[in-house]
């Protein structure tokens, strides 16, 4: 089992355990509401499913009780009783204890065997109980309901066993872990009025067991015995003096002593003091509980305080220099420097090592050298370093990125490391460390560095930048040029490293973060990549402006510098460029936004005799600088982000607010936003046909986005086709294609790629005869059932996440799947698998082109729409894929109400099929099914529940539900045969 | 059949509640920081003690046609979501405890710029109380 994979269960499998406690908490003194058992059976479901994947099989034992226990309130047959809530309280007890001390799940360990056969019985029968109407646990007779029936056949032997054992043996571990009220059942029998806490004493290891036994004293008190490995939890020492001398490194490496120390010491402390409140002394001493467990919530709680405290020492201090009194002074330097110390330990409780994602890469690079044939050597240094959780997960992925193209373009093949004198093993180091309140993670290989004259000659080929402009680039400039959007070198673009989307968006997830990439690389020796990341998103560096009468904080990652322009001066000045102002900067032009006009504050033009002087911040948004002209510029200050309500963060041009120091609130610009509001960002970069394509449509990362890689034939306009189908972006002579009989080929690694020129596909002529042909072509390798194709088109744009949908074509035709509206410009998308077809007919083809035009008879203009309702991003990806990869267009619902409103807000008929996960928030599969079938227009489409859950009892509600079909997750042909069959029998 | 807690308050004459639980705290006529480019109905942001809320002008969100200018709004400031959304209207009023038999759904009549924040109507002596869920105008700010 992957270490990772498992360290991710335990942190789910707690997360759940957690959030059902509190439910149940909730339930418990507000009673219950449907949303809350939903939820509850959702999770322990989920619970059930992973440990039961992991092999827990306690674990899944008494979830799968749980589960069956919850089922009957579910369907309101009975409602919570303070015992049965009791026993569910006991089982996640018995689940969250097995879950620290993973060594007890051992199947062979009688005491824990014990102790499920016990549990879950006593459970069933409660629930049954109730369900009969009656609390008595002697009295578990025949009647039990259908789901529970197998449960207490497996256990029946083993408990009237264990009965007798109960009763008559009082020295039992059972005295231990079943709380006495158990044992006597005419406690029992009566309600108990608030649930018991669990078992008091929790068994860590055989011989601290024993040592209880011999004390032979009830556990009167929860005394609840931290046995916490450092898994996904958020630990806060009880010693900050000592974590606070300590660097991190040591810390990460102290802590498994640490737990050793509390759980051998855990018996002793029992024997001679069960009572849970030791004296503070006592509690160093033993070492034990050093640490505690604290609610995420309130660390953010704590964050924002020492954030605001924060920026009150810097005003005490700020204040503090204009005084003369020495004792002040004294004091705000002590005040500061006891903050920074608050805040530099506060921001430790939210910190993570570095090398719970580096260490994945580990495998990442393994199969990656495999599928290469290269040998890479992955070396990790640093990996205790220490990061914000959030931050964490926000460069998981573009270092994925970064190690990828390392692995598949920076290292060379052995033979051609060899020939270059260099060792046979490419080298990919990966170091993080702490530097200047940043975290740096640099990413070095020994590979071929970067070709600065190869990446200058594509980004003049790509439009990227201008022939006069390259001139004048730095050799640093040109290989930063591989960070522009749009640009990659064709011919090493490849399945592994992505497809034309690159470092563009590494730079902009590490930047949207706050952090910084860099990049040095030495032609013949490598390339290092070194990303600065703060060390948490909550204090952000920024430029105070102001504008119009508000203040408003601009990010400084974002900002390059500050310009003055005085229009009485002999330097250049603001001129007007078509009517937009522009500012000559050493020589570059810098295209001039008015903050105030931007935002609104302001109608009228820009009056270039009125205005004296200029205040401008040069930003760098997504590409090209702009310069941002502000009323005032401030000062700098450390502000604390403070999130916007989400209606107002749609506006896209504040990434959030902040508090001043004089308590006003001021509004943090988002960069990115006022360059697309102002336009400067597209016109900037992409000024080759693709303005208004960029910025805003790829800014709207959502669920329903989709990829679309974009290019030009003879027609006007873009052409775009889905990125799924893309396999490489390659670039062939043409002197290397050759004519076998009809069709036109070439040769591609070890094969034969057929070329489909979409031009002459689509009847597009050239009618542009002036243009000199080129002597390469650029194709999109698409494969359809395993085979490649190469598609021909005059130039390859940029890829675009675009989230319109496809808009049927006015004009049916072959290969045209219908238009799509990206930025202010409309494009047509390709329906390349269909035109594959039609120019092939293919023998293996037949049968899906039939059932294709089968399909399509009825409404021949567009593809089978699915309507696609499911709650999990990993499902939606893959199923989402498969369909669209046969042709499908699929619309997806984050949940089921969601899904009854797309369906009810497009017209009759837009749906030909449903497709719908059956565990969803809000409104589940079920419900979802009874609503679509509840409307007499929507009687007769086809639906399919695609579920993990295959309990017979399931199928049967799920067809009562209205589902004609029952398919088990991510079994694609079954899937596809059944949207054949499904879809083709409503004709 | 119990009764409930409402905090009440009028705008442009008219009395509307808010489930007292919802309400975390009434405060006079803060400083508003502007915020350009929102809707109308945005008065701006306002700080809460390090708590940043949105100010909403109930006026302008329920469109109601009145062209006294109100100089000194008050804030209900409700908890909801995540955010805090600090309602302006004219002027407080009691908290008034209501009998959940008085409770009436809101009448088809109600014109949709008010209706859709509502949950319904208590008729207490003299009057008609209009109770407003917070809920509601998230989802529809949100939308």
């Amino acid at each position: 089992m992957p270490e990772s994979a498992l360290s991710e269960f335990y942190a789910e499998a707690d997360e759940i355990i957690q959030r059902v406690n509190s439910h149940l908490s909730l339930v418990e003194n507000e009673g219950l509401t449907d949303d809350a058992i939903d939820s509850l059976y959702r999770d322990i479901h989920t619970l059930k499913g992973s440990a039961q994947l992991f092999g827990f099989k306690n674990i899944g034992m008494v979830a799968h009780a749980v589960e069956a226990s919850l089922e009957p309130i579910r369907k309101k047959k009975i409602t919570f009783s303070p015992l049965l809530l009791d026993y569910v309280f006991k089982c996640l007890d018995f689940m969250d204890r097995i879950l620290k001390s993973p060594n007890l799940d051992l199947e062979d360990n009688p005491t824990i065997r014990l102790e499920v056969q016990t549990l879950v019985p006593k459970l069933i029968s409660v629930s049954t109980g109730l369900f009969y109407g009656t609390h008595n646990l002697n009295n578990e007779g025949p009647p039990i309901a259908e789901n529970n029936l197998k449960l207490i056949h497996a256990f029946d032997s083993e408990k009237t066993k264990k009965n007798t054992e109960l009763n008559s043996n009082n020295d039992t571990e059972l005295n231990q872990i079943v709380p006495p009220t158990i044992s006597s059942p005419s406690k029992v029998s009566a309600p108990a009025p608030m649930p018991t806490p669990t078992p008091a004493v929790s068994p860590i290891k055989a011989e601290t067991q024993t040592q209880v036994h011999v004390t032979n004293q009830p556990p009167t008190e929860p005394v609840k015995l931290k046995n916490e490995s450092e898994k996904n939890q958020i630990h806060i020492h009880k010693d900050t003096q000592a974590t606070l001398n300590q660097t991190s490194e040591n810390k990460v490496k102290s802590m498994p002593t640490e737990i050793k120390m509390s759980s051998s010491n855990n018996a002793t402390a029992v024997k001679h003091d069960p009572t849970p409140h030791h004296p503070e002394g006592a509690e160093s001493n033993t070492g034990e509980s050093s640490t505690i467990r604290v609610q995420v919530g309130l660390l953010d709680k704590l964050m924002n305080l020492v954030g605001e405290m924060v920026l009150v020492r810097n005003q005490v201090l700020q204040f503090s220099l204009n005084s003369d009194d020495y004792e002040f002074l004294n004091l705000s330097q002590r005040l500061d420097l006891v903050t920074s110390e608050l805040q530099e330990d506060v921001m430790k409780t939210r910190m993570q090592p570095i090398g719970s994602i580096l260490t994945k890469f580990q495998r990442v690079v393994r199969d990656l050298s495999r599928d290469l044939g290269k040998q890479i050597e992955l070396i990790i240094k640093g990996a205790e370093t220490e990061i914000d959780k959030s931050l964490l997960e926000a460069i998981k992925d573009p270092l994925t990125h970064i190690i990828r193209n390392s692995c598949d373009h920076g290292l060379e093949l052995p033979d051609e490391r060899r020939k270059n004198g260099k060792d046979e093993t490419g080298h990919i180091l990966i170091r993080s460390f702490h530097e200047g309140g940043q975290v740096v993670i640099e990413i070095k290989d020994d590979g071929r560095g970067l070709n600065n004259a190869r990446i200058l000659n594509k980004a003049i080929e790509k439009k990227i930048i201008s022939p006069e402009r390259a001139q004048q680039l730095t050799e640093r400039e040109i290989s930063y040029l591989i960070f522009a959007p749009g640009f990659s070198t064709a011919d090493t673009v490849s399945a592994i490293s992505g497809r034309g989307v690159g470092m563009d968006v590494v730079r902009t997830n590490i930047e949207k973060v706050g952090g910084i990439v860099d990049l040095a690389s030495e032609l013949g020796k490598g390339t290092t990549l070194r990303l600065r990341i703060p060390l948490t998103l909550a204090i952000v560096p920024a430029m105070i402006v102001k504008s119009g009468s508000e203040l408003f904080a601009i990010p400084q990652v974002k900002l390059q510098e500050l310009v003055r322009i005085d229009m009485d001066d002999s330097g250049p000045k603001v001129e007007l460029l078509q009517g937009q102002p522009v500012y000559r900067l050493r020589g570059h032009l810098l295209p001039l936004v008015f903050m105030d006009q931007v935002l609104g504050l302001r109608t009228t033009d820009y009056d270039a005799s009125k205005k004296k002087i200029f205040n401008v911040v040069v930003l760098t948004g997504d590409g090209e600088p702009f310069g941002l002209v502000v009323d005032e510029i401030r000062d700098t200050a450390d502000i604390v982000v403070k999130p916007l309500s989400p209606f107002l963060k749609k506006i896209n041009v504040y990434s959030g607010a902040t508090i001043m120091g004089d308590g006003t609130v001021s509004l943090i610009v988002d960069v990115m936003g006022i360059g697309e509001r102002a336009n400067v960002i597209n016109q900037g970069t992409k000024k080759q046909d693709l303005d208004g394509l960029g910025g805003s449509a790829s800014k709207k990362v959502g669920l329903e986005t989709q990829e679309l890689l974009f290019f030009e034939l003879n027609a006007p306009g873009k052409f775009c086709l889905p990125l799924v189908l893309v396999q490489r972006l390659e670039e062939f002579k043409v002197e290397d294609i050759e004519t076998s009989g009809k069709e036109r080929i070439v040769k591609y690694r070890d094969s034969i790629l057929p070329l489909i020129n979409l031009n002459s596909f689509l009847k597009y002529e050239n009618k542009d005869n002036a243009k000199p042909k080129a002597d390469k072509i650029s194709v999109v390798v698409v494969s359809k059932r395993r085979r490649f194709f190469g598609i021909e088109v005059n130039q390859i744009l940029d890829v675009l996440d675009v989230n319109n949908n496809v808009e049927a074509p006015l004009k049916e035709s072959v290969g045209i799947l219908g238009s799509i509206i990206v930025g202010e410009q409309i494009a047509t998308v390709i329906d390349v698998l269909a035109i594959i077809e039609e120019i092939l007919g293919h023998p293996d083809e037949q049968l899906n082109k039939k059932t294709q035009k089968a399909l399509t008879a009825k409404r021949p203009d567009r593809p089978i729409k699915v309507l696609y309702a499911e709650d999990t991003i990993f499902f939606v990806r893959q199923v989402t894929r498969i369909l669209e990869n046969a042709g499908y267009e699929v619309v997806h619902a984050a949940d089921g109400e969601l899904a009854l409103k797309t369906l009810k807000a497009s017209p009759p008929g837009t749906f030909d099929l449903i497709l719908s996960d059956i565990e969803m928030p809000n409104l589940n599969g079920f419900g979802f099914a009874k609503a679509v079938r509840k409307e007499a227009q929507y009687s007769k489409i086809p639906m399919i529940a695609l579920t993990t859950r295959f309990k017979e009892s399931d199928v049967k509600e799920g067809s009562e539900a209205g589902f004609n079909r029952y398919l088990e997750k991510i079994k694609t042909d079954q899937l596809l045969d059944a949207i054949r069959e499904e879809a083709g029998g409503k004709q | 059949m119990g009764s409930r807690q409402y905090s009440t308050f009028y705008v442009a004459d008219r009395l509307y509640g808010i489930d007292v639980m919802m309400v975390q705290e009434i405060t006079k006529t803060m400083p508003i920081t502007k915020v350009p480019l929102a809707p109308p109905y945005v008065y701006g942001l306002i700080n809460l003690r390090g708590q940043i809320a949105t100010a909403v002008g109930l006026r302008e969100l329920f469109n109601l046609k009145d062209d006294k200018k109100i100089e000194e709004p008050m804030n209900v400031v409700c908890k909801g979501d995540g955010m805090l959304l600090s309602l302006l209207v004219d002027q407080i009023g009691d908290v008034i405890e209501v009998d959940d038999k008085e409770f009436e759904s809101t009448p088809e009549t109600i014109t949709q710029s008010v209706g859709r924040f509502m949950q319904g109507v208590y008729k207490i002596p003299g009057s008609l109380l209009s109770i407003i869920e917070v809920k509601k105008i998230i989802d529809i700010l949100n939308k």
